[in-house]
């Protein structure tokens, strides 16, 4: 539940609105997780006069609203005071926890006023139903750390070896929703294995995850079909860090191609590559 | 009956020799799977058990199983967690091992199609990963169960009935699409007016489900809806049912 900056029919204080003058609302949230759950603890900053008033007289409170989208986890958290502490068991949330945080109206408002509203709203009142929202706080992603027993690190890309000599050398699976999985054929396999931990590992990298990544920017680019996967949005954030968004990909721009992005996001393997040759075949020389 | 996992390193063998395997899918073959599981150690033994069940593989269209085979499975693995069941090794496990020959029921046309994608989706989790939990034919069963379950309730599986006598697949996606479903009470409170609907003699379509959930959308754009309890939320959608809105109301 991300709150919107659309049209309301009655003011609600918003640092991304304008409805009140000189009033603020803000929020700062920690999470402390431990082996059994997490501790989210609330802190509600509201200056402002006429939503405090009301708040302690018990018709609006302060909210914390966590909502976990893998695990359909959602929870609403209320009470009358600036700080609220609240632990959810591990047990019930994944990947990731949306944290709202608002004053809401415990009760009809018939005819809600407040001198810090716009001018523009003169000295009108509004009715404000129960549970309407009277402020929007700051909002927060909190990742969750995966305590599973897998000892498989989580990885954007696996790595996996094929069954037969006669398959492709590289195949690119993105049918997954968490992890992209390349096949190599059992030669290619073992010599990517042999070759990728010696001196020559930069120039394994490029030969095959640069490629990798190049493919899968293209299908990317190509069509969104994929856009609510894990790994494609993982994708998406990291070019996004360069200032590149999906849609900017483009076979024929030199600075915005498969190849070019796939290059940055790596920071350039193909030099380090090359000079990583360049320095055996010197060493060897010296021999 | 212990509950078994795919181990992370044979679940992305198995994905990424899909095509290579398709063979053996579309022939109903298991004991190859069973094969290449065991030469990898590729099953898990969890500490998780249940009690014992089996799937209803009774009716000529498959379809016509899921009511009561959501009452089955989250019946028995009811204590699972959030987390676990979220698992796609879980299901995956469990779609190539005990309940292989239920997904080969259920799925029968999408796997005997051959099509890639098609078997895939039958097998592993191809969507997003809240998506792929009601897509995939093991998984939406327990999380139909795990969202429209009502402890109160006589019948604790009364409103799992609306979702799973209407077009299960989709109607379960379309439920699951909305996040504020994810709230027991606003869930509850959606199905228990659209089941006053159903007793009072109306034929229940996918509008019941769209213009509710449409309807309270909106509204939460200005309201927490997690703020009003289970009868509000019904008694409002209770109001718009009978509202000429909905009357009006067409899909497509």
């Amino acid at each position: 539940m991300r709150p919107s900056n659309g049209l309301s029919p009655y003011p609600i204080l918003a640092s991304f609105r304008d409805d009140y003058q000189d009033s603020t609302f803000s929020t700062s949230v920690d999470c402390l997780p431990n082996a059994q759950a997490a501790f989210i603890s609330c802190k509600f900053e509201l200056h402002d006069d006429g939503l405090r008033q009301l708040i302690d007289q018990g018709g609006a409170c302060y909210l914390l609203h966590l909502e976990c989208g893998v695990t359909s986890f959602r929870k609403a958290y209320r009470c009358q005071v600036p700080v609220l502490r609240v632990h959810v068991p591990l047990t019930q949330i994944a990947d990731s926890i949306d944290v709202c945080t608002y004053v809401v109206a415990t009760q009809d408002l018939p005819a809600y006023a407040n001198s810090a509203f716009h001018p523009d709203y003169g000295n009108g009142s509004f009715a404000v139903h129960a549970g309407g929202i009277l402020a929007i706080g700051d909002s927060y992603a909190l990742q969750i750390e995966e305590t599973g027993d897998t000892d498989v690190p989580p990885s954007l890309i696996r790595v996996v070896k094929g069954d037969s000599d006669k398959s492709e050398d590289v195949q690119v699976n993105t049918d997954g929703s968490e992890y992209i999985v390349v096949r190599l054929n059992p030669r290619t396999y073992d010599l990517y294995l042999q070759e990728g931990n010696g001196p020559l590992g930069d120039t394994v990298f490029s030969l095959i995850l640069l490629p990798v990544l190049q493919t899968v920017l293209s299908r990317m680019a190509a069509d969104e079909e994929d856009a609510d996967k894990s790994w494609y949005r993982s994708i998406e954030e990291l070019i996004g860090s360069y200032g590149i968004a999906v849609k900017d990909i483009d076979q024929n721009d030199p600075q915005k191609s498969p190849m070019a992005v796939a290059q940055k996001i790596f920071e350039d393997p193909v030099a380090r590559a090359l000079e990583a040759i360049m320095q055996l075949q010197e060493a060897g020389n010296e021999d | 009956m212990r509950i078994d996992f795919m181990t992370e390193e044979a679940l992305v063998k198995l994905r990424a020799d899909l095509e290579d395997n398709l063979g053996h899918y579309v022939k109903n073959d298991q004991d190859y799977f069973y094969d290449v599981l065991d030469k990898m150690d590729g099953l898990l033994a969890s500490s998780l058990t249940c009690p014992d069940f089996d799937l209803n593989m009774s009716a000529v269209a498959p379809e016509n199983t899921d009511t009561d085979n959501v009452r089955r499975l989250y019946g028995a693995m009811r204590g699972l967690s959030p987390v676990v069941a979220a698992d796609e090794r879980l299901w995956t496990g469990l779609s190539h091992g005990y309940f292989w020959d239920y997904v080969q029921y259920r799925q029968h046309d999408a796997i005997a199609s051959g099509d890639p994608k098609r078997v895939a989706t039958s097998f592993f989790f191809t969507n997003g990963h809240r998506r792929s939990l009601f897509v995939h034919c093991l998984s939406r069963l327990w999380w139909a169960g795990y969202l429209t379950y009502d402890e109160k309730a006589k019948d604790p599986f009364a409103l799992t009935d609306v979702v799973t006598q209407q077009a299960f697949a989709s109607t379960i996606m379309l439920i699951s699409s909305s996040n504020m479903t994810s709230n027991k009470d606003i869930c509850l409170g959606v199905l228990t007016s659209i089941k006053k609907r159903q007793l009072m003699g109306e034929a229940i379509q996918r509008k019941h489900f769209v213009g509710p959930l449409r309807y309270l959308n909106n509204m939460g754009a200005l309201t927490v809806l997690d703020m009003l309890s289970r009868e509000e939320i019904t008694e409002i959608v209770d109001q718009y049912l009978a509202s000429d809105a909905f009357a009006q109301m067409k899909l497509g």
